[in-house]
C-alpha cells in the first residue's frame, strides 16, 4: 500500500553531516517512505567550515550530477512537503538521501498545490496517503475509481451506468470529502461525487487522509477527504507545456493538454481533457438480453464522454498567491436500452444523461510571516444534470424524446483559515477560520417545497508539543446550519453546537509513533435526502423534510514502525478505528402503512429515513519493504465489521488483502509495478418490512494489474494489463434488502465489477 | 500574456463547442410497424375499457372510471365495484346509514375477486339481500383513482342498497360526512350484462351490447405490486363467457415454471416455439374451450425484474382459441404491450384470423 505521507512542509531544510571517503558522482533523493524519486529537490553540498561545493537541483529521476569528492561533507536538501531526516548515513551508504514527509511545520505553500497536510493538518495523527503522478500512470488510472480500486480499506462500488462511488472505513460516499488545490468541491444535490467524473489527466498528486477532518471541512467529511491537486505553474519557467494520451484495449481513450505561463508576476495554467469510453457489456449481461434477431444494444457499463477544461491565474502578493480559477466538465453517457420485448422488439428505449458542472473560484493564500498562513476561497458552482428519455425505432433508428427532466443546483462557498505555527519552543500551533456554503436547487426530481438549506462553520484548533515527543492538537467547530438546529450535538451536555476533535501523537523513538483521536462530526442531510420527489404509477420516491442530521464519533488509533536498513527502509503500520454513527441517513422502503393510502401497495416506495445506529470497526495492517531503490513490496490486510440497528446488532464482516510490489530493471531502468487486491465478499443488510433480518452479499473478488514504465527523455511511458485475472461481474447472494451494494442491482445475481482484462498504453510528455 | 488570455479563451470556447455538440438536428421519429397486429389502446394508466368484436374488427373504448357500480342485468342480484380504477369496498356492520362518518384503514376494504366476473357471489359486497329482502347494511366504496393505475384518490362514498323490485335496484348514498346525499332507482339494461351506475352521472352506458362484443381489454384489482396484502390494478383480457364466449389455449411453454428473472427458461422461449400457424378448429375441440372470463387473463406477459425498467415480456408463443358466443372461431396471440408511437404500456397488440 502506498503509504507515502506528503505533509505540511512545502520546504524542510535537511542539514546533517556524515563522514564519508568517496562520494560518486551522483547524489539520488529518494522518499523514504516509497522509494520514489523527488525530482526538484533543492541540494548543497558544503564542507564542513561551511564553503559551498555543489548546489543544484535533482531531476526526474532524483539524481544530482556533480564532480567527485572525497571528504566528509556538510548537505542540506530541500523539497517539497518533506522534513528532516536525522538518520545519519554511515560510510559504507551509497550516496542516497531519504526525505521524510513531515506534518510538524509550515512553510510557504505553492498556490497550484496547497496540500492538505499545509493547511489542515499540524500536527495531525491521519496519515495522508500520496497518490503520485507516477503512481497514477502506473496504475494507468483515467479516474478517482481506477487509482482506489486496488487500496486497502477503500472499496469501489461502480454501478456501470451512473458511476463509481466509495466506501471507505466502511463508510459510503456521503461521508467523504472532495477537495481539489484545498477547496472543498460541494456537488450541490448530495454529498456524494462520482468517482468517475474525477478524471486524473491533469492532477499532479492525490492525496488521501483517511479518518475524520470534520472540524476543519464540516458536514462529510467523516471517513476520509480525498485532496486531488492538480498541475501548477513552473516559476522558474516562462513557458511549459504538455500532454498525455491513454488507449486502453477496452475501447477507452483519454487525450489531455496543459500549458502554463510565467509572466513578470503572472502565473497562467490552463489545462483540458477528453475521454471516451465506448461502453463494455459481460457476458453475463449479455446472456440476459433475449430478442428474436440475438442483437445486443445496451451495455452494463455504458458508453461515456467526458470533457474537462480549467484555467487558472494567479499572482504573488505580499507573500500571498491571489487569483481566480474556473473549471467546467461535461459528461456525457448513452445508456441504450435493449430491444422492448413489450413493443415486439422494435423499440428500444435509450436514456441520455448529460452532467455540467461549473466552478469559479477567487483564492488568496499563502504566508503572512514566517509561519502563518492565510487561506481564502470564495467560490461559485453550478450542477446540472440533463437526463433525456428517447424512444428509439430500431429498424430506422429515429428516435423521440420521451422525457427530458432537468435539475440544476447552484453552490456559493466561503472559506478562510489562518494558521501560525512552531510558536515557542512547544512548537505550538493555531488556527481558525470559518466555512460557509450556500445551497439550493430546483428541477423536475426536486420538491416545490424545496427551500435553501445554508452551513456555517467557524472553527478553531491548537497544538502543543510536550516532553518533546507527545504531539497534542485540540479543535472545534461551531455549527450553524438554516435547516437545523445543530445544539442537538449537545457539546459537554451544554446544548452547544459544537464539534470537537482531540488527537495525541508520541514519538516513542526515531522512527516509531502511536497516535490516537476522537472526532465527533455533524452530517446534515443533503439536498436530495431532503427534497427528492418522484412519484409516477410504480414509483413513490420522496426526500424526507424531517431527516435529522448524522451524528459520528470516530475513534482512531495508528501505529508506525520504521528502521532504515542498508539499502532502504521496512515499515510496519497498524490502524484501528472505530465509527458510532446515530441517526445515518439511507435509503429505506419505508412502513406501507406510513404511506398515504393510495401509496400503500405502490410498487416501489422509498424515503429517507434515519437509521437509529450504525458502526463501522476495522483494522488495517500493512508492511512496506524496500531494498534500495529498485524494489519494494507492501502486503497489506484489512478487517471491516458493520453492524447497526438494521443489522439488529449482528456484524457483518469483511476482508481485504492488497500488495503491490515494484522493481526496476538495473539497464534499461524500466519500473515494474504490480497491484493486487482480494476484496473479500461483503454484505449489504438491512430489515424487511416482517422485521427479519435479511442480507444480499456479494461475492469476494481478486484485481491484479501490471505495469511497465519507462521514461524516455521527456516522455514518460507506461504499458501495462489491468485486471489480469479477468473480473467482469460479481454475483450476488441472499435475499436481499432489494437493492444490494450497488444501486439498482437487488434484482440481478450479478453486479459489474470490471470490464475483464483489458491492454493499455499510456505517455506523458512535458516541455 | 494577452496572447496567452486569448489563447485559453479558445480553449475555453473549444470546450464549450464541443459541449454544445451534444445535441444535433436529427430525422423526426418513424414508428415501426407492428405487421398485421392491431392496438387496444388503454392508455399507460389503463385509463380506458376496450371492447373487441372479432367477426366485425370493431374495438370500443369507454372511460375506465366512467362508472362506480355495476349491476347485474339477469340472472341474480350481484353487484360489482370497479377494480378497473382499484375500487373497494368496506362492509360496515350496521344499517344506520347515519352513523358511517369515516373511512377504516385502507387494508380493512376488500377487491372483487377476479373471479367474480363469472361467479357473482365473489364480489365484494358479497349477498346483500337476505331472504328477498335487501339486509340494508351500509357499504363504504373507496372510488379508487381518478387515473385507475395511478395513484390520485377519488375518495369514498357510502351506500345502501335498499332493494331490487321489478328489474329496478334502489340505493342510497352520501359523502361520509353526510354531504352529496341521494336516493337513487336504476333500471337494468337487459341487453348488457351488467348495468353500470356512477355516482356523478347516474345510469351510464358502459359495456356494449352482450352478444357484439368477445372479449373485453381491461385493467383489473388483483393481489401482488407490493408486500403481501397488496393490490394492484393490472392488466387484463376478459372473455365475455358470461354470454357464451369460449377460449382455448396452445401454450408450447406449460411445462416451464413462471419466473420474472429474464435469464429463467420460460422469459428465453423464443417465438419459433409458437404454432400459431398451424392451429386449426380441430385443436380447439382437442383442448377444449374454458368458460373463465379470465382465461387469456394475464398470463400472456410478464413483468421482467427489475420491474421499475417496465420490461414486459410477451409470451407471443401462446396462442388462444377462441369459440364465440355466434359459434365462429377464431385463433389469437399477443405481439406486444407497449405502444410503439409512445412506448407507453398499456397498449396491447393483438394478431388474429378467422378459423375455417
Amino acid at each position: 500500500m502506498c503509504i507515502r505521507a506528503a505533509n505540511s512542509v512545502l520546504l524542510v531544510l535537511i542539514l546533517f553531516v556524515f563522514p564519508i571517503s568517496r562520494l560518486s558522482a551522483q547524489l539520488k533523493v529518494l522518499d523514504a517512505e516509497t522509494g520514489q524519486a523527488i525530482a526538484g529537490a533543492f541540494v548543497k553540498i558544503t564542507d564542513v567550515s561551511g564553503v559551498k561545493l555543489v548546489e543544484g537541483a535533482t531531476d526526474t529521476a532524483g539524481l544530482l550530477h556533480y564532480s567527485s569528492l572525497a571528504k566528509s561533507f556538510r548537505i542540506e536538501v530541500r523539497a517539497l512537503s518533506y522534513r528532516s531526516l536525522t538518520d545519519t548515513l554511515v560510510q559504507a551508504d551509497k550516496p542516497i538521501v531519504y526525505l521524510q514527509p513531515a506534518a510538524t511545520s509550515l512553510e510557504a505553500v505553492e498556490i497550484a498545490s496547497r496540500s492538505l497536510a499545509a493547511t489542515t493538518l499540524p500536527h495531525s495523527t491521519f496519515d495522508i496517503q500520496v497518490f503520485s503522478s507516477t503512481r497514477i500512470a502506473e496504475k494507468g488510472a483515467v479516474n478517482m475509481g481506477d487509482l482506489l480500486n486496488t487500496e486497502l480499506n477503500a472499496r469501489v462500488i461502480n454501478n456501470g451506468n451512473d458511476g463509481s462511488s466509495l466506501l471507505l472505513q466502511g463508510l459510503s460516499g456521503q461521508n467523504v470529502k472532495i477537495l481539489i488545490d484545498g477547496v472543498p468541491q460541494v456537488l450541490g444535490m448530495s454529498n456524494e461525487f462520482d468517482l468517475q467524473q474525477l478524471n486524473l489527466s491533469n492532477v499532479e498528486r492525490v492525496e488521501l487522509v483517511e479518518g475524520p477532518l470534520s472540524v476543519q471541512f464540516g458536514t462529510n467529511a467523516l471517513a476520509g477527504t480525498l485532496n486531488i491537486i492538480t498541475k501548477k505553474a513552473d516559476v522558474n519557467k516562462r513557458t511549459a507545456f504538455g500532454g498525455g494520451v491513454y488507449a486502453e484495449s477496452v475501447g477507452q481513450y483519454n487525450g489531455s493538454a496543459w500549458v502554463a505561463a510565467h509572466r513578470k508576476s503572472w502565473n497562467l495554467v490552463i489545462d483540458g481533457s477528453y475521454n471516451n469510453f465506448g461502453g463494455y457489456a459481460s457476458s453475463i449481461y449479455r446472456s440476459r438480453v433475449n430478442n428474436p434477431s440475438n442483437t445486443v444494444r445496451g451495455f452494463n457499463w455504458s458508453p461515456k464522454t467526458l470533457i474537462n477544461g480549467a484555467v487558472k491565474i494567479y499572482r504573488p502578493w505580499k507573500g500571498l498567491n491571489l487569483g481566480g480559477q474556473y473549471n467546467q466538465s461535461h459528461q456525457r453517457i448513452d445508456n441504450k436500452g435493449e430491444q422492448d420485448a413489450g413493443t415486439a422488439y422494435l423499440t428500444a428505449t435509450d436514456n441520455l444523461t448529460i452532467a455540467d458542472r461549473s466552478n469559479i473560484n477567487l483564492f488568496a493564500n499563502g504566508k503572512l510571516g514566517e509561519n502563518t498562513y492565510l487561506d481564502v476561497a470564495n467560490s461559485y458552482g453550478v450542477y446540472r444534470l440533463d437526463n433525456t428519455q428517447y424512444l428509439v425505432n430500431v429498424g430506422n433508428n429515429t428516435r423521440k424524446v420521451l422525457d427530458n427532466p432537468v435539475d440544476r443546483f447552484h453552490t456559493w462557498t466561503f472559506r478562510a483559515s489562518y494558521s501560525e505555527f512552531e510558536i515557542g519552543d512547544k512548537r505550538a500551533n493555531y488556527q481558525f477560520g470559518y466555512d460557509i456554503n450556500l445551497n439550493n436547487g430546483s428541477g423536475e426530481s426536486i420538491s416545490d417545497s424545496a427551500k435553501s438549506i445554508h452551513d456555517v462553520g467557524v472553527f478553531g484548533g491548537m497544538g502543543m508539543a510536550f516532553f518533546n515527543h507527545l504531539d497534542a492538537r485540540v479543535s472545534f467547530r461551531y455549527i450553524y446550519n438554516s435547516r437545523y438546529d445543530a445544539k442537538q450535538i449537545d457539546f459537554l451536555h451544554a446544548g452547544l453546537p459544537v464539534v470537537p476533535s482531540v488527537s495525541l501523537k508520541w514519538h516513542a523513538s526515531e522512527g516509531f509513533h502511536l497516535a490516537a483521536s476522537y472526532t465527533k462530526a455533524f452530517r446534515a442531510p443533503s439536498f436530495i435526502e431532503l427534497y427528492r420527489e418522484m412519484i409516477n404509477g410504480s414509483h413513490y420516491i420522496l426526500g424526507n423534510p424531517l431527516l435529522i442530521p448524522e451524528l459520528a464519533d470516530n475513534y482512531m488509533f495508528t501505529g508506525q514502525w520504521r528502521r532504515h536498513l542498508g539499502f532502504g527502509n521496512i515499515l510496519f503500520k497498524a490502524s484501528l478505528y472505530h465509527n458510532h454513527i446515530t441517526n445515518k441517513i439511507e435509503l429505506v422502503q419505508p412502513d406501507r402503512a406510513s404511506l398515504p393510502p393510495q401509496y400503500q401497495d405502490i410498487q416501489v416506495p422509498r424515503t429517507y429515513a434515519n437509521i437509529p445506529l450504525f458502526k463501522t470497526k476495522g483494522i488495517n495492517l500493512s508492511a512496506d519493504y524496500r531494498h534500495g531503490e529498485r524494489f519494494s513490496f507492501r502486503p497489506g490486510f484489512g478487517w471491516l465489521a458493520r453492524s447497526g440497528s438494521n443489522s439488529k446488532g449482528k456484524f457483518f464482516h469483511s476482508y481485504d488483502i492488497n500488495a503491490q510490489a515494484m522493481y526496476e530493471l538495473a539497464k534499461s531502468k524500466i519500473r515494474i509495478v504490480a497491484f493486487y487486491k482480494y476484496n473479500g465478499s461483503m454484505a449489504q443488510f438491512g430489515i424487511d418490512e416482517s422485521g427479519n433480518l435479511i442480507d444480499q452479499r456479494l461475492g469476494s473478488y481478486q484485481l491484479l494489474d501490471l505495469s511497465a514504465t519507462k521514461s524516455i527523455a521527456k516522455v514518460e511511458l507506461t504499458l501495462g494489463c489491468k485486471n489480469l485475472l479477468g473480473v467482469t461481474d460479481v454475483y450476488q447472494s441472499g435475499a436481499g434488502t432489494g437493492s444490494g451494494l450497488v444501486a439498482g442491482s437487488g434484482d440481478f445475481s450479478a453486479v459489474p465489477i470490471a470490464w475483464g482484462r483489458t491492454a493499455f498504453l499510456k505517455a506523458a510528455i512535458s516541455f | 500574456m494577452k496572447g496567452l488570455i486569448k489563447k485559453s479563451s479558445c480553449l475555453v470556447l473549444l470546450t464549450a463547442f464541443l459541449a454544445g455538440c451534444s445535441k444535433n438536428d436529427e430525422a423526426p421519429y418513424v414508428p415501426p410497424v407492428i405487421e398485421g397486429s392491431i392496438t387496444a389502446a388503454l392508455g399507460e394508466e389503463l385509463e380506458n375499457q376496450v371492447f373487441v368484436n372479432l367477426a366485425k374488427k370493431e374495438l370500443l373504448s369507454v372511460p375506465a372510471g366512467s362508472w362506480d357500480l355495476a349491476f347485474q342485468s339477469s340472472g341474480g342480484t350481484a353487484i360489482r365495484v370497479n377494480t378497473g380504477k382499484k375500487s373497494s369496498v368496506y362492509i360496515a356492520e350496521t344499517t344506520d346509514f347515519a352513523s358511517v362518518t369515516s373511512a377504516p384503514a385502507a387494508r380493512a376494504f376488500a377487491y372483487d375477486d377476479p373471479a367474480a366476473m363469472s361467479d357473482p357471489s365473489k364480489t365484494a359486497i358479497g349477498e346483500w339481500m337476505a331472504a328477498g329482502a335487501s339486509k340494508n347494511l351500509v357499504y363504504i366504496i373507496n372510488l379508487g383513482n381518478d387515473a385507475p393505475a395511478s395513484s390520485n384518490p377519488l375518495g369514498y362514498k357510502k351506500m345502501q342498497v335498499t332493494g331490487f323490485e321489478d328489474g329496478v335496484y334502489h340505493i342510497k348514498y352520501a359523502n361520509l360526512d353526510g354531504t352529496e346525499a341521494g336516493e337513487a332507482d336504476i333500471p337494468v339494461n337487459t341487453r348488457t350484462n351488467y348495468t353500470y351506475y356512477s355516482f356523478a352521472k347516474g345510469v351510464v352506458q358502459v359495456e356494449p351490447d352482450k352478444d357484439s362484443w368477445d372479449l373485453a381489454f381491461a385493467g383489473i384489482t388483483v393481489a401482488g405490486g407490493g408486500p403481501p396484502g397488496s393490490y394492484v390494478v393490472s392488466f387484463a383480457v376478459i372473455s365475455n363467457t358470461l354470454n357464451g364466449t369460449r377460449v382455448a389455449e396452445d401454450n408450447p411453454g406449460k411445462e416451464l415454471v413462471d419466473s420474472d428473472l429474464p435469464e429463467d427458461p420460460i422469459n428465453q422461449l423464443p417465438d419459433s416455439e409458437s404454432n400459431y400457424e398451424t392451429l386449426s378448429k380441430a385443436d380447439y375441440a382437442r383442448i377444449g374451450g374454458s368458460d373463465n372470463p379470465l382465461a387469456i387473463g394475464r398470463d400472456w406477459y410478464q413483468i421482467l425484474k427489475p420491474h421499475s425498467d417496465g420490461i414486459y415480456k410477451v409470451y407471443n408463443w401462446r396462442t388462444y382459441l377462441i369459440k364465440t358466443q355466434h359459434d365462429q372461431y377464431f385463433k389469437l396471440k399477443f405481439t406486444a404491450y407497449k405502444s410503439v408511437e409512445t412506448g407507453e404500456k398499456g397498449y396491447p397488440s393483438f394478431e388474429y384470423q378467422e378459423l375455417p
